[in-house]
């Protein structure tokens, strides 16, 4: 493939009139680089907060209070780290090597959603993630199965559906301890006053629509504010509904909008997140991952072949 | 200490002995396999002892109802009382099921020497003289199948994968081997349960069966140094688990991170 091939302005305003009619692109099709480089950008990122977002949750596997949840939390987790395994060989279908997304992962090179960066203190914690954090990966998952890209689109509807059965799984440990003892309630609500930043911060700033390259490429569908108000719109009322608080003063519907009305989270904070020094619970989890990849050197050909870098 | 208002029946019977070691065995093996999940050196063995870990959660879950055959309505609490609420010395599982999953060759070597002992166990408890047992037995064989298979798959993967897989797994093996032959102790009044045709093979005669199962596998991969002698002893570490000692990988590791959130909140529903 020439440097010429793939940045054509001709063949790339045809190609995104396709877009724009609904085409879907399949891996073995011309595409231009910028289209190429943001589905890798965005898909990549995708995988790697599966694998990270699998760190959290497989601490409590071993403290799970009934072997029921022991059970189903580390068939949950389970998913999770399934669904960074669909979605990297989609990203390795657009050109980029599995072992070379891993490893970055690993070294602390790869990007993956704010809310992985966070430490656990309760099983309050493991409920949060369960339904709340999970549910707005639903929201903006869900909105993927019209991304563009065809191979992209296929997993998505593998893995919206198996996120349905994660909603069910965090709404009945939601429910148990929001119905359960005075204690178990407080550990809930505590467990939501953390979670309520980050989750607002999740969806990103509300860049409008029309301004965000992920959405003239056909990657994403909808803008970072239609998600957020779409999960505010679920998840407030059921919140209300058990009981639980919401941490911000100002939250509140407006019926002649139709949008909840919020007070703005700190952006500078999610910027400090993602972008600054990695948080205490991300540097263990990465050092605890780095340690046992370190350790397990010796198995990686057996299970990726050689490293093609090093054959090179 | 049982943390609800639940009367447990009787866990000294034979047939309770029995039943609670193989539950054991499977709780403590699946939560030590469950340390991968998240972990593991590649996402298909991620995906692979996740499997194993929940099979293993399962499997007690299972068990642990036959323990309890109608003593308990709330079955579940039932359960999780046995699972989460002993004390330490209560549990009957064979030490080599607690030790830590060190490093993944270690993992696989126990992984590949439990299921064979599992294997074996299972097919004789196929012919129990108690309905449920054999029923149960059988139901777990066909998933079990799937776990040897995975075990010998790696077992081989690693004889044929050059110098140094080899060398790791001969380690594993070296470790695991003379540990495992906890996994024969009789639990207290086990020569009741094998009279009754509860257990229609003792731990001890399932020894024989397992060696011969194992041992031409390990032959044929140049590690017959390693089959242990017919008449060799448990080492002293890994003694008297089916009699509830544990070494400090369960009581001090395993245990209190397992049952502490349990034991904190006595009769709440999770």
């Amino acid at each position: 493939m020439s440097a010429t091939s793939t940045c054509d302005p001709v063949r790339e305003e045809e190609f995104l009139a396709r877009l724009d009619e609904g085409h879907r692109v399949e891996p073995y099709e011309w595409m231009p680089d910028t289209y190429r480089t943001l589905n890798v950008k965005f898909i990549e990122m995708h995988a790697n907060s599966e694998i990270m977002g699998a760190l959290p949750e497989r601490e409590w596997i071993a403290r799970a209070p009934t072997l029921k949840r022991k059970r189903s939390l580390a068939a949950k987790v389970q998913d999770e780290v399934g669904h960074a395994h669909l979605i990297y060989r989609v990203a390795e279908s657009l050109g980029r090597p599995r072992r070379a997304m891993y490893e970055d992962l690993i070294a602390g090179k790869g990007r993956f959603h704010n809310v992985f960066h966070y430490p656990t203190y309760t099983w309050g914690d493991v409920a949060c993630i369960g339904f709340l954090v999970d549910g707005a990966a639903i929201v903006t998952q869900r909105a993927l199965l019209d991304t563009s890209y065809a191979p992209y689109a296929r997993v998505m509807k593998r893995v919206v559906a198996e996120e349905s059965l994660h909603y069910r799984h965090g709404e009945d440990i939601m429910l148990a301890l929001a119905s359960g003892t005075d204690e178990q309630f407080e550990m809930l609500q505590e467990a939501v006053n953390r979670w309520w930043e980050p989750i607002m911060h999740f969806f990103g700033t509300a860049v409008p629509a029309e301004q965000d390259p992920m959405i003239r490429w056909g990657v994403k569908g909808r803008s970072n504010e239609a998600s957020r108000q779409e999960w505010l719109n679920t998840y407030v009322p059921k919140m209300w509904d058990m009981g639980i608080d919401t941490p911000d003063p100002k939250l509140a519907y407006d019926p002649e909008t139709g949008w909840w009305d919020y007070t703005e989270p700190d952006w500078d904070r999610l910027a400090q997140i993602v972008k600054g020094e990695p948080t205490e619970a991300t540097a263990s989890r990465l050092y605890w991952r780095q340690l046992l990849h370190r350790h397990h050197a010796w198995l990686h050909d057996i299970i990726l072949g050689p490293d093609p870098a090093a054959a090179a | 200490m049982t943390a609800v208002d639940l009367a447990l029946p009787d866990l000294s019977t034979p047939r309770r002995q029995v039943l609670l070691a193989i539950a054991d065995d499977a709780l403590i093996s699946g939560h030590r396999a469950s340390h991968w999940t998240g972990v593991a050196p590649s996402l298909e063995e991620d995906l692979a002892f996740s499997t194993i870990a929940q099979a293993g959660i399962n499997h007690a879950d299972l068990w642990y109802q036959l323990v309890l055959a109608g003593t308990v309505d709330d079955v579940s609490a039932g359960v999780d009382a046995l699972g989460l609420g002993r004390e330490p010395d209560a549990y009957r599982h064979a030490i080599v099921c607690e030790r830590p999953p060190r490093d993944f060759a270690y993992t696989l070597a126990r992984h590949w020497v439990l299921d064979r002992f599992e294997a074996v166990r299972l097919a004789s408890l196929a012919d129990s003289t108690d309905r449920d047992v054999a029923a149960l037995s059988v139901k777990l064989r066909h998933e079990h199948r799937y776990h040897l298979e995975h075990a010998q798959l790696w077992f081989d993967r690693l004889v044929r994968g050059g110098d140094e897989p080899a060398e790791r797994l001969r380690d594993g093996l070296a470790q695991v081997l003379p540990e495992a032959l906890g996994l024969f102790e009789p639990v207290e009044a086990e020569d009741q349960a094998v009279a009754d045709g509860l257990l229609p093979i003792g731990h001890t005669q399932l020894r024989e069966r397992w060696l011969e199962s194992a041992a031409p596998l390990l032959e044929q991969a140049g590690f017959a140094d390693l089959v242990p002698a017919a008449d060799a002893a448990v080492p002293d570490a890994a003694a008297l688990g089916r009699r509830g000692c544990h070494t400090d990988d369960f009581v001090v590791d395993v245990w209190p991170e397992m049952t502490r959130l349990y034991r904190e909140h006595p009769g709440a529903r999770w």
